[in-house]
């Protein structure tokens, strides 16, 4: 057939899609193949069968192996490729990058005329501009030619290139898989619920304690679950395995490993997958190991407990000291309700927390700090004692701190308890010292001497201070080279010793030793003892000495006192004697006692004897009882004056006894004697009786002239004290009577002043004259009413000294005299005078009188100059004025150039009443200077005056300082 | 300040002594009204009472039931009183008592004169007192008027 291009058609190259296209208009001349006519029938046949498959095939026909294929094999080629070109080429030439391996495969064929299987060989193709590695699942099968031969070799394959990548990649991505299990510290397993096995890895299997076999019975698995989960387990894979539920599962438990033995904690989380039909057809997941966490767990709910229990103070706070947690007995410390809002400088007694504010930075610092610190219990408002001990928590891996914490102990207790230790290890202190002092001077010592020469073998230490060396010196050296002189007698001792081999004791044996260089004598019990070496031979001297120094040296001076004692008491002049124990043995009486009260009997008659049987007489008297009370309670007894009766050889005798019992006691307190001292004072007793006697008369008479006194004493009271209600009575009568009688007067001053007044013209010269002299005698009387008051005053005045500035009351008495003084025109000089211890107005009125006086008196023509003088005077033993001699007084002077008087009225011008001029001449009542003189008897002082006619007068007043 | 009317209390047991001031002030120009009193209490009740004061008081010591000292006293320790210059009017003149009862707050004090003059001159200076405003400072010498 000829197609309409020219070409020749073949019906078995009919069809075939592309290929069949391209078979058919290739031009086959030049190829091995040759024209397609002369084709075998089987190649046609092959042929038409392959360019009809849809499946991929290949055909390598003749032992040249040219190539043949379909459509669907096409795309095995790739692109840029070698389609088309292989079409009908040989064998090697098209397949020069894997001929190695398909050629031998082909030639299997044509010798085994057997068809070969290949599934997922690599064989690489060139394609696609490179040689890829491709996967074949192929066979090679024989083609029978018409007479049975090979004709050629039939391909049919698939490329599985991708499905053996994937294949590839899965594997990869499975070891991958188990790769990050086993990274994970993961265990994995898978059920198959249907058939009750497990697959699970080698870890979980490791766990289980599982056969290596890649799947198991569950039931093995189960195995490893300790008892008392496995309910628990069982009911929860029930439970995701149930086709209701979501099929979680999440579960932890523990597990023991049989050979092992070895438990786990394990969490096992997984999935159960349900198919349509409702059946769990997989249950599978993960297995964790959270033994550790289980274990990690653990220890931190004991942490917490333990803190949460804790007796001590446990808190936590942030890096400012705000406290994020307190434990409760930290709490209860505090008496706080909760740590809220609080810093850790809250918990610390106020007094101390400048302290704790130094010790937080240390924290910062060094990490860390303890101390000793006091805490504040809020309600109690106690404080008490902590020891402090605070820490940085740091996060591990940046080492930053996160917070500050404190572990403190209550050490209350300790701190008392610590007092209590000081105190008594105070205590002991002193007690090792006392101790210490105790060995010091009770030693004993021990020491071993060998040899003739007494060398020192073995010696303590209280011996060697006994000879006076260290230990290095003695051990080693005689003894005698140690000691000073004067142990003769100790040698012969020792040597003796040697000789004898026999022990000796001494009591109060004497040494000589040194002490402080010097040599003393100290006494010693000591015992000798000699040694000797196995043979029984003595060759050396043990001595064992106590120091009995001080008791011997005690014992001497008591017997020394005791003689001095003795004679004392018998030289003594005063009666003494001794008696000893109950029955008042006369142990000793000394020669004053047995001439004065044993007057008559000798010696041996008395000594040794009981004082009873030598005085019967006593008996009977108080004494025998006395001295056996002394003995008894040791209480001494003494007697004055005691009335003693004494029978002796002159008959009955009373004596008049002083007498002591003095208890004398024994070394251990008890009292076994008596010293009695008596004292024979009959002379005196007799004397005082006397004297008592004489001196009671004495004293009736006292009393009777005391009484006397007395009596006289309360009439003089009574005398005074009327006088001075007198007194009182008389001021007051005085006054009043003076303004009585001197109201009157006035009046008729008065009136007769007014009638003059009023009535002038009408009266006559001589009515004029005579009312005139009413009124002048009127005036003198009231003058000397006043004077007489004054007077009465001077007398009767209860005194009133003050201390006064004499001057100051002459310038007041001057201005009250102001008028006087301007109209007379005197002129007063005055002294400065002192300052006394006066009556004022007493002072001021002798002031205003001699004043006024001297103005008075001062003669016609005059000018009157006063002149006031002052001085100190001390007069002598005798003086007319009635002052006492040698004391001191101020002489205040005051004269005036008046008309003076006669000196033969020098006293009289003093007396009351006493005028020197009549009325008429010179006015005055008389009174003034009686009134002075008075005044001047009230303040001890005196006046005088002196004066010569025309020559003025000197007033003389005389006060004492 | 001189006054159209001077009101004077005279506090007097003795009549005769009594016509003496009331005469006396009649003779000076000034015009004087004379109030008298028997004695003390008489006194002191017309002072309680009375809204019209004096300008003066003048104050015998010997009068009986309340003397002339203890009349001062009252007048002093009243406050609508206190400032009434009073003149101590006696026969006698002791000087203790005279301080006294200056330092007690009297003003004056006159001795009775024994002249009618002497009197009358005396009352001048008292209204002479009272014009310049009857001021207690004064001293014991120009506290005593005595003739």
């Amino acid at each position: 057939m000829i197609s309409k291009t020219g070409k020749p058609q073949f019906n078995f190259l009919r069809g075939g899609g592309e290929m069949g296209e391209i078979i058919r208009g290739k031009n086959w001349k030049n190829t091995p193949l040759g024209a397609p006519e002369t084709w075998p029938q089987s190649l046609k046949f092959a042929l038409t069968t392959m360019l009809h498959s849809a499946f991929p095939c290949f055909i390598f026909w003749g032992k040249d192996y040219v190539g043949l294929y379909n459509d669907a094999y096409r795309p095995s080629l790739g692109s840029k490729g070698k389609h088309p070109f292989i079409l009908g080429q040989k064998g090697k030439d098209a397949w020069p990058e894997n001929w190695d391996v398909i050629h031998p495969l082909l030639q299997r064929v044509w010798q085994t005329e057997k068809a070969t299987y290949s599934e997922d060989q690599r064989i690489p193709i060139e394609r696609n501009d490179t040689i890829e590695d491709a996967y074949w699942t192929f066979s090679y099968s024989p083609i029978f030619d018409e007479n049975g031969d090979m004709g050629g070799v039939l391909t049919t394959l698939i490329e599985t290139t991708q499905a053996v990548d994937a294949f590839q990649k899965l594997s990869l991505s499975e070891d991958e898989l188990k790769f990050a299990i086993e990274a994970t510290d993961l265990g994995t397993w898978d059920v198959d619920p249907i058939n009750n096995t497990l697959k699970s890895n080698r870890r979980l299997k490791e766990w289980f304690g599982l056969p290596p076999e890649e799947e198991i019975a569950l039931s093995q698995a189960a195995e490893a679950i300790i008892g008392k989960d496995r309910q628990r387990v069982r009911e929860a894979i029930q439970q995701a395995t149930d086709a209701r539920t979501s099929g979680k599962y999440d579960i932890s438990y523990t597990i023991r490993n049989k050979e092992t033995g070895q438990e786990r904690f394990v969490r096992a989380v997984g999935r159960a997958w349900i198919n349509d039909d409702n059946i769990c057809y997989r249950f599978n997941g993960t297995l964790q190991d959270n033994t550790d966490q289980r274990i990690i767990e653990k220890e931190r709910l004991k942490l917490i407990s333990i803190v949460e229990n804790s007796t001590e103070f446990i808190s936590l706070a942030d890096v400012h000291g705000t406290i994020e947690y307190v434990n409760p007995n930290g709490l209860q410390m505090l008496a706080w309700d909760t740590y809220g809002d609080r810093n850790i400088l809250d918990c610390i007694y106020s007094e101390d927390r400048e302290e704790a504010q130094k010790l937080v930075p240390q924290l910062f610092e060094k990490g860390f700090f303890s101390a000793e610190i006091r805490f504040h219990n809020q309600q109690t408002k106690k404080h008490f004692w902590m020891l402090w001990n605070a820490f940085e928590v740091k996060d591990p891996k940046s080492n930053e701190i996160v917070a500050l914490a404190s572990v403190s102990t209550n050490i209350e207790g300790q701190k008392l308890k610590e007092t209590e230790l000081q105190h008594a290890l105070a205590q002991i202190s002193k007690e090792k010292e006392k101790f210490r002092n105790l060995v010091k001077y009770a030693p004993i010592g021990i020491a071993t001497f060998t040899g003739k020469q007494h060398i020192v073998e073995m010696a303590n230490e209280a011996s060697m201070r006994v000879m006076g060396a260290g230990k290095k010196d003695a051990v080693g050296r005689p003894l005698f080279k140690l000691l000073p002189k004067g142990n003769s007698h100790l040698k012969t001792l020792m040597d003796s010793i040697l000789k004898t081999g026999k022990t000796i004791r001494q009591l109060e044996f004497p040494g000589v030793v040194l002490i402080d260089e010097k040599p003393e004598t100290l006494y010693f019990n000591v015992v000798f003892r000699p040694l000797t070496d196995e043979a029984g031979k003595t060759i050396g001297v043990m001595v064992v000495a106590d120091n009995v120094t001080e008791s011997v040296v005690l014992k001497h001076i008591l017997q020394e006192n005791e003689k001095q004692f003795r004679k004392l008491i018998m030289q003594s002049p005063i009666p003494m004697a001794i008696y000893a124990g109950e029955e008042l043995i006369i142990e000793l009486a000394n020669n004053t006692m047995m001439n004065n009260f044993m007057a008559g009997k000798s010696e041996g008659e008395v000594i040794g004897k009981s004082l009873l049987d030598v005085f019967p007489g006593l008996k009977d008297q108080k004494y025998p009882r006395q001295l056996l009370n002394v003995i008894r309670k040791g209480k001494t007894y003494s007697e004055k004056e005691s009335l003693v009766v004494l029978e002796g050889e002159k008959g009955t005798q009373e004596f008049y006894v002083d007498y002591d019992y003095i208890g004398l006691s024994d070394v251990d307190g008890k009292v076994s004697g008596i010293m009695v001292t008596a004292n024979d004072v009959t002379a005196q007793v007799k004397a005082k009786r006397k004297l008592m006697e004489f001196s009671k008369e004495l004293e009736s008479e006292v009393q009777k002239r005391t009484t006397l006194l007395a009596s006289a004493n309360k009439k003089l009271a009574a005398s005074i004290k009327k006088l001075e209600a007198t007194n009182a009575d008389l001021e007051s009568f005085a006054y009043v009577s003076s303004h009585d009688l001197q109201q009157p007067l006035r009046k008729i001053q008065m009136f007769t002043s007014r009638i003059i007044d009023r009535d002038l013209e009408n009266l006559s010269e001589g009515g004029q004259r005579d009312f005139e002299k009413i009124s002048l005698a009127a005036s003198r009387m009231r003058a000397l009413i006043e004077d007489l008051l004054a007077f009465s005053r001077a007398n009767t005045d209860s005194p009133e000294f003050e201390r006064k500035d004499l001057n100051m009351m002459l310038d007041e008495v001057l201005e009250n005299l102001e008028d006087k003084i301007n109209t007379t025109g005197t002129r007063i000089e005055t002294d400065s005078l002192v300052t006394l211890n006066i009556i004022p107005f007493q002072i001021r009125q002798v002031f205003q009188n001699l004043i006024e006086n001297a103005i008075k008196f001062s003669g016609k023509d005059n000018t009157p100059v006063i002149t006031i003088g002052s001085e100190k005077v001390r007069l002598e033993k005798e003086n007319t004025l009635g002052l006492v001699a040698e004391k001191e007084y101020v002489h205040i002077t005051v004269a005036d150039n008046g008309i003076g008087f006669e000196p033969q009225f020098a006293e009289k011008i003093f007396d009351v009443f006493q005028r020197l001029h009549a009325k008429l001449e010179y006015d005055g009542t008389g009174i003034g200077l009686a009134i002075v003189r008075k005044i001047m008897q009230n303040h001890n002082g005196a006046i005088s005056a002196s004066s010569a006619p025309g020559k003025g007068a000197t007033f003389h007043i005389y006060l004492p300082l | 300040m001189l006054k159209d009317n001077y009101s004077i209390f005279l506090a007097d047991d003795d009549q005769d002594d009594t016509q003496f001031l009331i005469d006396a002030f009649k003779e000076l120009p000034q015009a004087v009204t004379v109030t008298t009193f028997d004695n003390g209490v008489e006194l002191m009740d017309t002072l309680w009472k009375s809204d019209q004061l004096p300008h003066m008081i003048f104050l015998d010591l010997f009068m009986p039931m309340m003397n002339g000292e203890e009349c001062l006293a009252d007048i002093r320790n009243e406050t609508k009183l206190s400032k009434i210059p009073v003149v101590i009017y006696s026969t006698m003149l002791d000087m203790q008592k005279a301080e006294i009862l200056h330092q007690k707050g009297a003003n004056l004090y006159l001795r009775k004169p024994s002249s009618f003059e002497a009197l009358k001159d005396a009352l001048t200076q008292c209204i002479r007192y009272i014009d310049e405003g009857g001021n207690t400072a004064r001293g014991m010498a120009d506290f005593i008027i005595q003739y």
